[in-house]
């Protein structure tokens, strides 16, 4: 064999047994990232002997696209692998594996028990791998170096928790755009009688307004809703952090994978109970986040995309669904806890404790916000 | 923040859907060359392969034909068609036929089987751009 084809097999096979052999020298003591790296092993194997299994129509023209399409995936399997697991499993620090063991804690707390290990990854920004050859059950999370000192991002973990929860039930998916569907139907049953052209124009306003809601951006806005599900107050000033952080105008309807920020912060804000709403910190950063706002256009196209009462339909769907979805995932209804209970000393915090003590030291306490953290880091499970 | 999650989820699925069909269209062409037994497949297969493309045409046949897409997939598959100066709903209608074969047990003839194969390409083109995603992370 010297075609093409048989060429990049060869190449296939060799990226295959470096892969293989870098996770062989893989640490495996205590069990630590057992489960995922058996499973990769396992992938491997499968991989070769799927590779060998097309070596006897390699050449053969019939088969060309076939066998293009099999190179084609085992390298996209292999290039997940290396730029997703290999760098977390072969030499974790010590910070990233403590990660792991909080944010399993976490997870298996808030009901996400699919998850069967992780690995945690510092490379840049927040951000899951959420599944891997059809499972859930082994996420890569990548968080930033020192994540846990950049607090007012830490409820970020729920938004990319979020994603695994997403793509693990579908019916969430479903109710969303049902209610997209249903309130622009109903938008365009209530255009009044106007000349035909002037129809035409509306109907098609609303066409785009309603493609706007793809799967990408759905998905999105429900990870900002199960951050606000489970951590409230928190979850809404995270959300005005990045929303204010990184500057950019907040009605721009142009990301392709995103909603505009302004709709992201109002579908949280629109979900804050009435507690949560009255809380001084929140009520300060309503007003502040409206005053940014306003000194910026909305202009049609955002008011029809994002209208307030399709928010609101699309957040009431999905704080219906997920309890019925997730029957063992806590919701945040509470207020910030009072700051002097925050300091109250414990021997252990959950993760999802330290969350809200922190905000509330962080919001009424500042200036001995240090100490409350080096004191309570340790105690993290 | 990162789009990361979004874009594993999609490629996962996509891998997926490019696997099972990919696997289904390499037995059935082994069926019509007589390939099966050098590629150690059985009649099983066959079946099972006929099934697997069977059901996602039915899934994409409605949406070529004019209903509106709710899987990504779909959508994908339409727009590349549509961007290659296809009539979808020409191959909303072979697909259909393609189907009542199948579900009859008739093997499809090479035509249709490489048919089948150029939409796989659509998703494994898109499987190649998440994977450059990822690589430039």
């Amino acid at each position: 064999m010297s075609s093409y084809r048989a060429l990049k097999a060869k190449e296939v096979e060799l990226t295959l047994l470096g892969l293989q052999e870098r996770l062989a020298g893989c640490p495996r003591e205590n069990g630590t990232h057992a489960i995922i790296l058996a499973r990769l092993d396992a992938m491997l194997i499968r991989f070769a002997a799927e590779l060998e299994s097309i070596k006897p129509v390699a050449e053969e023209p019939a088969f060309q696209s076939a066998v293009d399409f099999t190179l084609g995936r085992i390298i996209a399997f292999l290039s997940v692998l290396d730029t997703q697991f290999i760098r977390g499993l072969v030499n974790p620090s010590d910070e990233e594996l403590y990660l792991r063991s909080v944010f399993l804690g976490c997870a298996r707390r808030l009901g996400l028990d699919w998850f069967e290990d992780m690995v945690v990854q510092s490379s840049g920004s927040l951000g899951i791998y959420t599944r891997l050859d059809r499972s859930f059950g082994t996420p890569v999370l990548h968080v930033p170096p020192s994540l846990l000192d950049r607090f007012l991002s830490l409820p970020g973990v729920y938004h990319e928790f979020g994603h695994s929860v997403f793509e693990k039930f579908p019916r969430l998916l479903a109710a969303m755009q049902q209610q997209v569907r249903e309130h622009f139907d109903e938008l365009r049953r209530g255009i009044g009688p106007v000349q035909q052209e002037q129809r035409e124009a509306q109907m098609r306003h609303l066409q785009a307004a309603e493609m706007f809601w793809n799967e990408r951006r759905l998905g999105e806005i429900f990870c900002d809703l199960f951050g606000q599900f489970v951590s409230g107050s928190a979850n809404f000033i995270s959300m005005i952090d990045l929303a204010l952080a990184d500057g950019l105008p907040p009605y721009d309807l142009l990301d392709p994978d995103y909603p505009p920020n302004a709709a992201r912060v109002q579908i949280c804000a629109v979900m804050l109970s009435g507690e949560q709403t009255n809380e001084p910190l929140v009520s300060r950063l309503l007003d502040e986040w409206s005053e940014f706002t306003t000194q910026h256009n909305d202009g049609p196209s955002y008011r029809d995309t994002c209208s307030e009462a399709l928010l609101r339909r699309i957040a009431l769907a999905v704080f219906d669904l997920l309890p019925v979805e997730m029957p063992n995932l806590p919701r945040t209804r509470e207020p910030l806890p009072d700051v002097q209970v925050a300091f109250t000393p414990v021997e252990s915090l959950s993760f999802e404790e330290a969350v809200q003590r922190g905000f509330a030291v962080f919001a009424w306490n500042r200036e001995n916000f240090d100490s409350w953290w080096s004191d309570a880091r340790p105690r993290l499970r | 923040m990162s789009s990361l999650g979004q874009l594993s989820g999609r490629l996962d699925h996509h891998l997926q859907i490019v696997g099972d069909l990919t696997k289904a269209l390499l037995a059935l062409r082994a069926q019509l060359l007589g390939k099966l037994e050098s590629l150690k497949l059985t009649t099983a297969d066959v079946e099972k392969a006929r099934e697997t493309v069977a059901h996602f045409l039915e899934g994409l046949s409605p949406v070529l034909g004019g209903q509106t897409a709710v899987h990504e997939e779909h959508r994908v598959i339409k727009e590349r068609l549509v961007q290659s100066g296809e009539q979808p709903v020409d191959w909303a209608d072979d697909f259909s036929k393609l189907v009542a074969q199948l579900r009859a047990g008739n093997i499809p003839d090479t035509e249709q089987l490489d048919k089948v194969m150029r939409i796989v390409g659509y998703l494994q083109g898109e499987v190649a751009e998440d994977v450059r995603r990822l690589r430039s992370r």
